[in-house]
């Protein structure tokens, strides 16, 4: 992840901000929403309002902080007010899309394990509160404490704290699950 | 393979397909969305309305008082329509993306969170108060008429079922507002803990 980059003073327009932060973040940014939403429908909604809201928020850029901090603070808002709208309820169920994009079970042991896997990463992501969320999402891309301090406003000290929190959460599940799996 | 980070980069993920193009087809679209929002909030203000006029009918062919009926639907009527101003004001008032940006993720998410603690207050006052007296405006008179040709007995389903549909939606709100507001004190928590 090389993000920290500020956009030089030679002033891109607006559309050129966001293609090039879409180019860099896309794929980040679809893992975020994944992060959130856990149906597929919705997701892509929420992956859309997510791509158009960062659109609109590059008429404001000021290069104060970097084009990543940007992204991921427009996008963690966005996708915690989805939170805040959403009533979840059957969040543990999945519909008839998410059954048929599950791959054959020929595919061997290894796909099967790795699906599994992210799936328990996802479902233990999805219980957490947004902002606990936007720590675990940005450890997992490869951040350090002060780009998450950056984009979340928490302290160092806080942000480190839950990191080891979350390290040894992921530990304990993983180490323990992935002997069983 | 069971190292976290790994198994969540490697994830598949499908293209994003929003290109430019389609951002400017999404801005119409939100305008559109935008309209039928505020048309479909017309919905509740109708509703009094009719609530009222249907009491008055009522009040006036054999109900009591039937300018006390009328006074009612009329204030029910402007308590709606001004409820329908301040909740579109406070629905429209959300953080735009810009700002979310230039503050940090606590900040734009307690904004959040105490928008929608806001909003679900306001509720109760707004939209559920008018719609209430708006009720009573035509259940009084069918009531008092009721009452007189010795039927109360086989409305009482039908109040029964009003009174807890009123007590539900209060309910709701009212534990919809404790949740948003332990989150606001847990963020505050948070801010606390941050400064020290």
């Amino acid at each position: 992840m090389g993000g920290t980059e500020s956009i030089s003073s030679g002033a891109p327009s607006h559309d050129d901000l966001f293609r090039d932060a879409a180019d860099k973040y896309g794929s980040s940014l679809e893992r975020l929403a994944s992060a959130y939403e856990a149906d597929p429908e919705k997701r892509r909604d929420l992956s859309q309002d997510i791509h158009f809201q960062l659109w609109r928020s590059f008429q404001r850029y000021d290069s104060r902080c970097s084009l990543r901090t940007w992204v991921y603070r427009v996008a963690h808002h966005v996708a915690a007010s989805h939170v805040l709208r959403e009533r979840r309820i059957f969040s543990n169920l999945v519909s008839l899309e998410e059954l048929e994009m599950l791959p054959d079970k020929d595919q061997g042991q290894f796909a099967a394990d790795q699906r599994r896997n992210l799936a328990r990463l996802s479902a233990l992501i999805q219980q957490l509160k947004p902002l606990d969320r936007q720590i675990i999402i940005s450890y997992l891309e490869d951040m350090d404490a002060v780009s998450i301090g950056e984009i979340t406003g928490l302290s160092p000290g806080n942000v480190a704290m839950k990191i080891h929190r979350i390290k040894n959460i992921l530990a304990r599940r993983f180490h323990e699950g992935g002997d069983q799996a | 393979m069971t190292d976290p980070k790994t198994i969540w980069q490697n994830q598949p993920t499908e293209p994003s397909l929003m290109t430019l193009e389609k951002i400017r087809q999404k801005t119409q679209e939100l305008h559109a969305k935008t309209r039928r929002a505020l048309l479909g909030r017309m919905i509740t203000p109708m509703l009094v309305i009719g609530a009222g006029i249907f009491g008055y009918g009522i009040a006036q062919v054999n109900g009591p008082a039937p300018r006390v009926v009328l006074a009612f639907a009329i204030f029910a009527t402007v308590w709606s329509l001004a409820g329908q101003y301040f909740l579109n004001r406070g629905m429209w008032s959300a953080t735009f993306a810009g700002d979310a940006a230039s503050s940090t993720g606590l900040e734009s998410y307690r904004r959040e969170v105490e928008r929608r603690r806001y909003l679900s207050a306001r509720f109760l006052l707004w939209s559920l108060g008018p719609v209430v007296l708006a009720i009573a405006t035509f259940i009084v008179p069918i009531l008092s008429l009721g009452i007189r040709r010795g039927m109360v007995l086989n409305m009482t389903p039908f109040l029964t079922l009003l009174v807890v549909w009123i007590a539900s939606v209060f309910v709701i709100r009212m534990r919809d507002q404790r949740e948003l507001q332990r989150e606001i004190d847990e963020l505050n928590d948070i801010e606390r803990a941050n400064i020290s």
